[in-house]
This record gives C-alpha cells, sequence and structure tokens, in this order.
C-alpha cells in the first residue's frame, strides 16, 4: 500500500512534466513561424488523455478492473456517448452557420456521422438485449 | 442500502486492505461500499458474507428510500 501511495504521485509528476515539456516545445516552434500539425495537436491529445486516466485511477490498475471501476468505466461510457452526440449536434449547426452551407444536409460527413451515432446505440442495445432473451 | 461491513470487519480485525485482498477487489470498492456510495453485486456480497461469517442478509439491510 506504501508503496502504490509513494509511488503515484512520482508518475503524475512525470506526466505532467512530459506535457509541460510537449506545449513548451510547441510554443517555441509556434513562434518561430512554424504552424501546427496534426502530430503536434494528437501528441498534446494523447498526453491529457494519459494525465486523466492517471489522476482518475493513480496506478492503482486494480481498481479499475474490479466491479465498481467497471461500473464507474461503463457508466462514463453512457455519459460520454450522449455528450458526442450533442456535441456532433452541435458542431453540425455551427457548421452550417460558420460555413454557410446551403444544402439541406449542411457538412454531409458531419450529418453522416450525427445519424450513425443516433442509430448505434439502439441498433447495440438490440443485440445485447438479444443476449438476455 | 445499509451494511454492517464497518463493524463486522473491526470484529475481525481486518483492515479495508485485507478484507478487500479476500474478495479480490479494490481497497478503494470496500470503502465505497462500507460509505453506503456503491452497492455491491450479488457474487460480492455473498463473498463479503462468506469472509465475515455472516449471511447477505445480515450483512445487508435493505431500506426503501
Amino acid at each position: 500500500m506504501k508503496k502504490r501511495l509513494s509511488r503515484s504521485p512520482i508518475l503524475i509528476t512525470l506526466v505532467g512534466l512530459l506535457c509541460l515539456l510537449v506545449i513548451g516545445l510547441n510554443t517555441v516552434e509556434y513562434l518561430r513561424g512554424e504552424p501546427f500539425d496534426q502530430g503536434d495537436v494528437m501528441t498534446l491529445v494523447m498526453l491529457f488523455v494519459l494525465a486523466l486516466h492517471l489522476f482518475t485511477w493513480g496506478t492503482d490498475f486494480k481498481m479499475a478492473k474490479d466491479e465498481m471501476g467497471k461500473q464507474i468505466t461503463h457508466h462514463s461510457a453512457t455519459i460520454s456517448y450522449h455528450i458526442s452526440a450533442l456535441g456532433l449536434f452541435v458542431f453540425w449547426i455551427v457548421d452550417r452557420i460558420v460555413f454557410i452551407r446551403k444544402g439541406d444536409f449542411g457538412n454531409i460527413t458531419l450529418f453522416a456521422a450525427l445519424c450513425f451515432v443516433l442509430v448505434l446505440h439502439p441498433l447495440v442495445q438490440f443485440f445485447v438485449a438479444r443476449r438476455y432473451r | 442500502m445499509e451494511n454492517q461491513i464497518k463493524a463486522l470487519r473491526k470484529i475481525h480485525g481486518l483492515s479495508q486492505d485485507e478484507l478487500a485482498k479476500a474478495c479480490n477487489v479494490s481497497r478503494q470498492t470496500i470503502n465505497a461500499i462500507e460509505n453506503n456510495k456503491y452497492d455491491p453485486s450479488l457474487a460480492l456480497a455473498f463473498q463479503l458474507a462468506a469472509v465475515l461469517g455472516v449471511t447477505v442478509d445480515q450483512l445487508f439491510q435493505f431500506k426503501k428510500s
């Protein structure tokens, strides 16, 4: 127990320092006039995800895997799904306004993604429910 | 759902970590159950009752909220 508690802050500090280093390097690149590329953004996103994971679970991976951890993950996934669906709808509306799209569908890719997300949940629910019949 | 886990754990001289190891869950899960923040699965409820030497209905009391 003591070992786990002492290791966790060190790992979190290391990830925090890594985040600062990447942000610092990207800022220097930007100040030199080099634009951000997909790689830079993805690195930042992945580091942010890693930091959030560490803040939630620490280094105690047993907690993430036991039944309460699974319930937390399941509950978070449900909330994330609804936020994603709402987010896609908002992005689709914003895209229509910002880029003044005149077609019925607006940004067709975003619209397709929105329809896909809306259908996905009841579709998965249908197949999961069949397992209990 | 209320429970007697904390009281029975102390009678048996077990720490949260020891009880967690005996039931193969994390200490945080035991802590959440003790504080009525998480209702365990039926399997875990039986496992807790077995480790603490009582029946499930002695360990957990259902109360309508």
